[in-house]
């Protein structure tokens, strides 16, 4: 199936390039012999304006099998990042990312990434996945806040 | 001129009886559902909405079984119609002689454009009859049964728009309209289909009376490009042929037939609608013709796909047969 997967990322790369959301950065990995490989793409998501998320620019990292576009790329984003759907391990827990649910091989990268921005100020308390983020985003808005403005403050946009 | 009066006329000028609409037979059970209901109804149409209950126990026994019952018999009649038209035109020489003698049909060019505009017209001319009538339903009950009705429909795959056939004999009627464009007769003929490509994506479009536009998005949502060797499942979406296969999760060789019934459209994540999948070859001729450079450019890397799903396929074999 892996013909499908590259044709399909081939697609998506011409159509990000061609128009792409204001502020996002999705690109396939480049390797140190120089050639690409579009199963691993670097992405960025910045903070939506007026939100405590606003000024951040997040990096994400998306990991596509040779399934896809029948099964969703993972999605991760830094070790230990503070929202209450993100696993300690950095990988995002959204409907439309888990195969047995919301997940379409119709979906493209861009609809992923704005859902993902759409998620970090609008997370899903039915569905945690971080016991800290979860707890401070139930019990202690005000201290919610304060990391996330501070998380905000440690990814500023690359120059 | 009213539609309903332009529908029972064009529905008369039919040669052979057709399945229709039975419109003012639905339409006089809104009348005597009107008179029912016009002694309760308070002036306020928002008022209305809360008092007027959305199930009518006068409408809902008779009108939309009724209704129902048409919908099943034009979509039925039309999928056989146009299937034994497209058989016509595609079979080959031989078959297409014996299908000749049987009569089925005229064996001119002509005669078969006029069948396929008469499909075509027939479709789209009940699809605005059922939109009315439904539309008419929701008026005069202040509902939206009407609307739910419409989508019920379309999971039963009742609803003529979403049929692969008209899909086909749209492409079916440009390809012969170009395959005889110094002909004199046809100009005169219906002219409604045509193939249209916007940021270089590809659609079929069909208009009918300004009232109904049919636009085919022929874009595949699984690999985002103009669909090849295209298959429309029983849901009604387009898919390239080794998409659909990908999605289901069967090799090209097993082919579509073999798919889990659990497995889910790609696009609706409706379930079972890969078994009764069709071939639209009249459409791939279509865009064989319309896209020629891209054809021969996804011809060459499919082909590398199926010669190597087809190795896989006969590898697995050997090892089953030797019991490795």
């Amino acid at each position: 199936m892996s013909g499908i997967a590259r044709g399909r990322l081939a697609e998506e790369r011409k159509s990000w390039r061609k128009n792409h959301p204001h502020g996002f950065v999705a690109k396939p990995e480049t390797l140190p012999d120089g050639t690409v490989n579009l199963m691993v793409w670097h992405c960025t998501i910045p903070g939506k304006t007026g939100t405590d998320w606003e000024g951040g620019y997040f990096p994400l990292t998306m990991h596509f099998s040779e399934d896809y576009p029948s099964k969703p790329p993972k999605c991760k984003f830094p070790q230990g990042f503070f929202h209450p759907n993100v696993y300690p391990s950095g990988t995002v827990c959204l409907s439309i990312l888990n195969e047995d649910s919301g997940w379409r091989p119709a979906i493209t990268v861009k609809q992923i990434l704005v859902g993902i921005q759409d998620l970090l100020d609008q997370p899903n308390p039915a569905d945690p996945a971080q016991t800290e983020g979860y707890h401070l985003f139930i019990q202690d808005a005000a201290e919610y806040k304060r990391r996330v403005r501070q998380q905000s403050k440690q990814y500023p946009p690359l120059v | 001129m009213k539609f309903c009066k332009k529908y029972q006329e064009y529905m008369q000028g039919q040669e052979k009886k057709l399945p229709c609409v039975g419109f003012k037979k639905l339409k006089k059970i809104l009348k005597k559902c009107r008179r029912n209901s016009s002694s309760l109804k308070p002036l306020n149409a928002s008022l209305a909405a809360k008092t007027c209950p959305d199930h009518c126990p006068v409408c809902d026994g008779t009108f939309f079984p009724s209704l129902l019952n048409e919908m099943s018999d034009i979509v039925g009649c039309f999928n056989q119609r146009a299937q034994k038209l497209l058989e016509l035109h595609l079979a080959s020489g031989v078959r297409k002689y014996f299908f000749w003698i049987k009569g089925k049909l005229q064996g001119n060019h002509t005669a078969l454009i006029q069948e396929g505009k008469d499909l075509v017209t027939y479709a789209l001319i009940n699809a605005i009859a059922i939109r009315k009538i439904l539309k008419k339903y929701d008026k005069i009950h202040y509902s939206k049964q009407g609307q739910l009705f419409k989508s019920q429909v379309q999971s039963m795959h009742k609803e003529i728009l979403q049929s692969p056939w008209l899909c086909e004999l749209m492409a079916f009627h440009i390809n012969l309209r170009e395959t005889k464009v110094k002909s004199r007769k046809a100009h005169a003929l219906f002219d409604g289909c045509s193939l249209t490509f916007k940021d270089g994506k590809p659609s079929l479009t069909c208009e009918l009376f300004d009232s109904i536009k049919v636009d085919i998005d022929l874009t595949c949502s699984i690999c985002l490009d103009t669909v090849f060797d295209p298959v429309s499942l029983t849901c009604g979406h387009i898919f390239c042929y080794i998409c659909a296969c990908s999605a289901a999760s069967v090799s090209i060789v097993n082919g579509l037939k073999s798919a889990d019934p659990k497995m889910k459209c790609p696009l609706c994540r409706e379930g079972a609608v890969y078994e009764g999948a069709v071939r639209l070859e009249e459409l791939n001729i279509l865009l064989s013709r319309s896209c020629q450079e891209y054809w021969e450019q996804r011809l060459q890397t499919e082909r590398v796909e199926r010669v190597k799903q087809i190795k896989e396929h006969w590898d697995s074999q050997c090892r089953a047969f030797v019991g490795v």
